[in-house]
């Protein structure tokens, strides 16, 4: 009996799928399912946000005290963040509901602590709220894709996966990063300056709003500082 | 085609989401013209029948009053304000859930739970709420913490084919995608498009509106569509 290696459903060795979370899977003997993702690719332009001239989503300004931790102001390339202790502030681009899409978003750390990212899939139920999300820590060179959810005074960001992808394509703080974050059916992928980084299947969550985050990772003194440039969400390409 | 089958690729096989505008794997086009039934037989997947003796699955402990009732069923009571609730595997997409029981005072309903996942300290799903008191069916989708419950109402219908307060409802919900169908006694009552929540486990529910209700269910069952 073979097991998938997502949800450990019984998948009979001539089938393709799983039956259950539809993960593709492919047969490699003796005994061993492997996860097959496909190939997601962007398409036809749906936003794009340059923000060295406009707000960024959920923001009627390019500047502002969000919270007492977060504020913003403009600048020429784009929109500084300015983040004074652990926090993480998404800004969703309310108007689009979709299943599947490709988001990217530019930015660059400008010191220590700063945590940046998208989010997909984002739904809001009364104040609750769940999304997927692509982290990356610029510090530590690292992503990963999370669960990020919140339900009144309850918050939190649950990991996708038990190790986070180090990856030689996140440049360091004052460089700037391109990261993307690719949905389709049940298939994430993320990609840091053109690179590949993870694909995993993920089938909770189907159709919501997309965004940016921005944040700081609490693990250094002093506000962390990340400039965004833009941020766009486009179709996926058939 | 009905039911699941439109939900796979006609040239690859492979699950599509309803209204792809092509293949994820092998790209061909799709073309949904029409929202596919989801009439069918399941293949059994749980079966708790509670004339039996046996216990609803997940049965919390806080209120002491679960008594199974050989031959009749397994009877809940429910303070007002409470809901009685429990889980079950398997995970899945596309299935066939369905409960049948009994309130036995105008102030019970009972439900079915569909994809409820847990995030953290958070649990989120769909349910599907029958009130024999009001005749009505509704679907909402829901997150609650330890402390904290938010609810958006999808749908709520009102439907003659429900039995009133101390006769035997059989509720059932089958979903394929973003694809809902709700049953009542056999009969079709509402049907909505929803994809927020693609994947997870089933539960059972009894909610106690405004005074403590007694609710008997007899048979809850989980099948893969």
């Amino acid at each position: 009996v073979l097991a998938c290696p997502y949800c450990k459903h019984v998948i009979e060795p001539d089938e393709r799928f799983c039956p259950a979370c539809q993960l593709a899977v492919r047969f490699e003997p003796p005994s061993t399912l492997v996860a097959v993702h496909p190939k997601i690719t962007p398409g036809t332009s749906i936003v794009r946000r340059d923000l060295s001239r406009e707000a960024p989503p959920e923001m009627q300004a390019r500047s502002g005290t969000l919270s007492a931790a977060v504020r913003c102001e403009e600048r020429a390339d784009g929109v500084l963040f300015h983040m004074t202790s652990a926090t993480t502030r998404t800004f969703r681009e309310t108007k689009h509901e979709l299943r599947d899409a490709c988001i990217g978003a530019t930015f660059t750390a400008l010191g220590p602590g700063a945590r940046i990212g998208l989010c997909a899939r984002a739904t809001t139920i009364g104040e609750g709220f769940t999304a997927y999300a692509l982290e990356v820590s610029v510090d530590a060179r690292t992503a990963w894709p999370a669960i990020v959810f919140s339900a009144g005074k309850a918050s939190g960001s649950t990991s996708l996966v038990q190790k986070t992808h180090v990856s030689p394509s996140i440049a360091p703080v004052g460089k700037p990063n391109a990261i993307e974050l690719r949905v389709q059916g049940p298939s994430l992928q993320a990609f840091v300056n053109g690179e590949h980084v993870f694909s995993i299947h993920e089938p909770t969550y189907g159709v919501g709003v997309c965004g940016l985050r921005v944040g700081n990772d609490g693990l250094v003194k002093g506000a962390a500082l990340v400039v965004c440039h833009e941020f766009h969400v486009s179709e996926v390409a058939p | 085609v009905s039911g699941p089958l439109a939900l796979r690729c006609p040239s690859c096989g492979a699950p599509v989401t309803f209204r792809a505008r092509f293949c994820a794997y092998c790209r061909a086009a799709l073309d949904f013209r029409s929202t596919p039934s989801l009439a069918g037989a399941g293949r059994p997947a749980r079966i708790f029948d509670l004339k039996d003796g046996i216990s609803l699955p997940g049965t919390k402990p806080y209120t002491n009053w679960y008594t199974p009732k050989p031959g009749v069923g397994f009877e809940l009571k429910v303070d007002p304000g409470r809901r009685a609730y429990g889980q079950t595997d398997p995970k899945l997409r596309d299935s066939i859930a369905r409960i049948t029981g009994v309130c036995h005072d105008p102030y019970g309903t009972f439900a079915i739970g569909a994809r409820a996942h847990q995030i953290g300290a958070l649990s989120a799903g769909y349910f599907f709420v029958l009130s024999p008191s009001r005749r009505e069916v509704f679907a909402r989708r829901d997150i609650a913490s330890k402390d904290d419950a938010f609810t958006t109402v999808i749908v709520r219908q009102a439907a003659h084919e429900i039995a009133g307060v101390g006769a035997t409802n059989t509720l059932e919900v089958r979903c394929a995608d973003s694809l809902f169908e709700v049953y009542v006694n056999g009969a079709k009552v509402t049907a909505f498009e929803d994809a927020h929540f693609c994947f997870g486990e089933h539960a059972w529910a009894v909610d106690a509106e405004t005074a403590q209700t007694r609710v008997t269910i007899e048979k809850f069952e989980v099948e893969e569509l």
